[in-house]
């Protein structure tokens, strides 16, 4: 794994982040640019987002839907769905199955468009395609979500543009808040670079299928995002709720319980909200993150943490350490591809030495050995029952 | 003289592309490649990679971005300045893929000779001068790279620049990053042919729409260029 690189005084990130981190006197972008959260007027920005909504309502013209918004069922999707309908938006939810969800998941999502009422399209990619993409990336990059977010960022701007839906809106901009790639008052808005840089690790489609992969190009098409040209004539945007509302995900996840929402134990992190319901997340997903960044996905949930004021960096330290050493159940993930025994030790030999150690099951952290400050945030959590359901609806290939 | 160029401009520092705010603050912004691609797809007329260099550190920092831009594939004229001050340096950039080369420290310090030889092996067309300046009480002042300080922008440099450059570049150092909020009024009556002027930091819609009114050749969309899908279709 990469040597340590420079380290930010205030949270837990270093210089190797792979979105990129820059520091200015031993302090991240991300913590000076979180530090605008205190300073910034969140009602004129909240008014300009809803002056935003009206302004493309208006240019929407025929279209039903005045908005797409792109879910997996998790707990930032039932606060988006919920601020949108505050705001009297017509949204299309639309869900690109990841096939990776669990009961959990499978529930989250239902609930949350029967709870609030909405119209939504669930898009199955091919699964035989789907899975020769997850083997080429995991071989290429060390990465099984790689197609998942490739079509999850594309599919809705297809959606938008074919129906003339003016909006597709995001929840949180990553890239402001883990690092601070951008002021939230530079309005960044989803777009093909975005894509690339962010989302996809900077591969793209034609280089993931560029040697060995077994695709026909043809049914790739919702894996591409559309053509500046063909955006701009059809005036869609993607836009980030972040950039106008004060955003904390940790509050705003604790209050979706309301709504029917079920928080899903799991054993890599103390936050039961972010991609509940997956049977990948914090499972092979997450130890493959640890072998291509060096962490887990906890320490990104910890520096916020630090960054909204419910952690001192100490106790982010001492609750990284302990959830540095849960270990990963990987076999549930290769059955699932139909990886073979010998198949699944080459790629632990070549691909996984560094993390070997982590291989195996793991207890959970009682939530409460976190400080109060965290843990009465953290609502009754429920463990999955069944994994990797295909189709949530009971039927079963 | 051609036609009223959109342009961006690209900050490269070890290797990586960021972005400046303000002149004091420095965001990440990714991939030199993948920022190039996706201009080339946004129809951006001309590439401006700039590898700032504002304390000595940067100076010494210049040689590890040639890779990036030895190994940079774009159909997309590319200017290429920051740092590049000596002949050793100007071998340097051999065989790179840059149409244009961009001066800052060698305009105003007025280093004539060094001029006459860029202008010997790449021809004056190739060249801009890169004026960053503020303005305040005393008027307008240029920041100095070589010296680390801010000098006044005189009659002599500006004369300097228009014999000695194709087109010389007015980046706003108190104004970068942010948007329309280029100050126009500072160089307006700047004694320049408008149609040897570009115009850069905090580049907005409406900062073209002068730069276009005022007849000047382009204007360089600098950090939020790559912060909306179409910004550059829209405010052609």
């Amino acid at each position: 794994m990469a040597v340590v690189g420079e380290v930010c005084s205030k949270c837990l990130y270093d210089d190797r982040h792979p979105f990129g981190l820059t520091l200015t006197n031993s302090v991240c972008s991300g913590c000076l640019t979180h530090d605008e959260k205190n300073t910034l007027n969140w009602s004129v920005r909240e008014a300009e987002l809803k002056n935003l909504l009206e302004d493309r309502i208006r240019k929407s013209k025929d279209a039903y839907y005045n908005c797409v918004i792109p879910v997996q069922g998790d707990a930032e999707d039932y606060y988006v769905v919920s601020k949108v309908l505050e705001y009297g938006m017509r949204p299309l939810v639309v869900c690109v199955n990841d096939y990776f969800k669990n009961d959990i998941g499978w529930h989250n999502f239902h609930n949350l468009i029967t709870h609030f009422d909405v119209d939504s399209y669930i898009y199955n990619p091919d699964i035989r395609v789907y899975k020769e993409l997850i083997r080429t990336s995991l071989r290429k990059y060390n990465h099984i979500l790689w197609p998942f977010l490739a079509l999850h960022t594309a599919f809705p701007m297809h959606i938008a543009i074919d129906r003339n839906i003016p909006l597709v809106i995001w929840g949180q901009n990553q890239t402001v808040e883990q690092v601070g790639k951008f002021s939230h008052l530079d309005d960044v808005e989803m777009s093909k670079w975005n894509r690339l840089e962010h989302d996809l690790c900077g591969n793209s489609l034609e280089n993931l299928i560029g040697t060995g992969a077994q695709v026909n190009p043809d049914h790739l098409n919702f894996y591409q995002y559309p053509a500046p040209m063909r955006i701009y004539k059809a005036k869609s945007s993607g836009i980030y709720l972040s950039n106008f509302l004060r955003w904390d995900p940790l509050y705003q996840n604790s209050q979706m319980v309301e709504y029917g929402f079920i928080p899903h134990k799991n054993t890599s992190s103390f936050d039961p909200y972010e991609r509940a319901g997956s049977s990948v997340y914090y499972q092979i997903h997450d130890l493959l993150k640890l072998s291509r960044t060096g962490y887990r996905k906890v320490r990104d949930q910890l520096t916020r943490e630090i960054r909204h004021g419910r952690l001192k960096k100490n106790e982010a330290e001492i609750i990284e350490k302990h959830y540095a050493q849960s270990k990963i159940n990987i076999d549930p993930f290769f059955d699932w591809l139909g990886v073979s025994e010998s198949g699944k030790k080459w790629f632990i030999d070549q691909h996984l030495s560094d993390v070997k150690h982590l291989i195996g099951t793991s207890d959970v952290l009682s939530t409460n050995q976190l400080p109060i400050s965290l843990s009465k945030l953290l609502c009754n959590q429920t463990k999955e029952k069944e994994e990797f359901i295909l189709f949530g609806k009971g039927v079963s290939l | 003289m051609s036609g009223f160029r959109i342009n961006s401009s690209l900050l490269l520092k070890d290797g990586k592309c960021f972005q400046s705010y303000g002149w004091n603050m420095y965001r990440p912004l990714g991939s030199l490649q993948t920022a190039v691609n996706l201009l080339e797809e946004y129809n951006i007329d001309e590439i401006s990679i700039i590898c700032p260099v504002r304390t000595q550190q940067d100076k010494a920092d210049i040689f590890s971005n040639l890779t990036a831009l030895r190994n940079l594939r774009t159909m997309t004229p590319i200017g290429f300045g920051g740092g590049v001050r000596t002949i050793k340096d100007i071998d340097l950039l051999k065989k790179l893929p840059i149409e244009r080369l961009m001066f800052s420290s060698t305009f105003i310090g007025m280093d004539d000779e060094f001029i006459a030889e860029v202008i010997n092996r790449y021809g004056r067309q190739a060249i801009q001068a890169i004026l960053p300046f503020k303005t305040g009480p005393q008027g307008i002042s240029v920041y100095y790279s070589a010296e680390n300080r801010f000098l006044p922008l005189t009659k002599k440099l500006l004369n300097f620049c228009d014999e000695f450059a194709n087109e010389i570049v007015f980046y706003d150092t108190q104004h970068e990053g942010y948007i329309d909020q280029f100050d126009v009024t500072a160089i307006k009556n700047i004694q320049i042919d408008n149609q040897k002027i570009l115009i850069t930091g905090g580049i907005g819609h409406q900062s073209i729409l002068q730069a276009k009114k005022l007849n000047f050749a382009a204007a360089i969309i600098d950090n939020r260029i790559l912060h909306k899908e179409y910004s550059v279709e829209a405010w052609r």
